[in-house]
């Protein structure tokens, strides 16, 4: 017969439900960015940029170049 | 039941699934509602130890994980670090000492105990969240600032997503309950009024 282990053991409360659910969200907008960030690096051509800009070492790594990036991008657009 | 992958498709619904480390559980609920299609809208992996799967295995679920084991979905961690064994059993006797515990002997408690050990120390695991529904290892858990989320959160998620209808999840939580997980009749009459707020 199926059983369950510790059937007398109190489990979650309703209070638990809120945090959950902002938890889950959280999560799966991160996991969303990461996807994002994942395809957009593995366009070649953004590829190739990044790994120029780091070469020639106008940035130490890809997330100071996408940041600066979006800066001077910022600025262009006077934002 | 609805056509959970023609509806996301339908609505070009994507989700980026996480990974989880779960205790015995909330996979036990899963099984009992028969909805191991939830695991995989929402999981692209997750870990379960050995002392868990016996766990599984001792209360007749060995059919049901090891499909899902079989899937590649659930992945067993059959061995734990010395660090991590020790932890386990720091973790176990706290979780049997918390006034909740369904037991106040520590060695029952080792599975749940296991999995929060792993998912404190083995960041190599890329774990995001820890499922687990029972209160005292859950607290235990909380204590070490891990992400924790039950079965029942998950049916609500799964609301919210319109993956499932008010009732359906109404009826899976009965029938855990009637199987012998004991949601209470208060979390679930909660999870009724929050997906009537969401229409």
């Amino acid at each position: 017969m199926k059983t369950v282990p510790e059937p007398n053991a109190e489990l979650l409360s309703d209070e638990d439900l809120y945090k959950e659910l902002k938890l889950l969200s959280s999560l799966f907008d991160k996991r969303k960015a990461e996807r994002h960030a994942y395809e957009i690096l593995q366009r070649p051509n953004v590829r190739s940029m990044l790994d120029k800009l780091i070469k020639d070492g106008a940035f130490t790594n890809e997330e100071e170049a996408i940041e600066r990036a979006l800066k001077t991008l910022m600025t262009a657009l006077d934002q | 039941m609805m056509n959970y992958k023609q509806y996301m498709s339908d609505n070009n619904i994507v989700i980026d699934r996480i990974v989880a480390i779960s205790n015995t559980g909330p996979l036990i609920s899963v099984f009992q509602s028969g909805r191991i299609d939830l695991l995989k809208i929402y999981f692209s992996l997750i870990y379960i130890t050995a002392s868990e799967l016996n766990e599984l295995e001792k209360h007749v679920w060995s059919k049901e994980i090891h499909t899902l084991i079989d899937e590649k979905l659930i992945i067993v961690i059959e061995h734990l670090t010395k660090l991590e064994k020790e932890s386990s059993i720091q973790i176990a006797k706290k979780i049997a000492k918390h006034s909740a515990s369904g037991s106040t002997d520590w060695r029952e408690h080792l599975p749940e105990a296991e999995a929060i050990a792993l998912m404190a120390q083995m960041s190599d695991l890329w774990a995001d969240v820890i499922l687990l529904d029972e209160r005292s290892a859950r607290e235990v858990a909380n204590e070490l600032n891990l992400s924790v989320i039950g079965f029942p959160g998950l049916l609500l998620r799964a609301g919210f997503d319109r993956i499932l209808t008010r009732n359906e999840i109404l009826q899976i939580l009965r029938i855990c309950q009637q199987c012998g997980t004991h949601y209470s009749n208060h979390l679930i009459e909660t999870i009724v009024k929050l997906m009537e707020s969401e229409k």
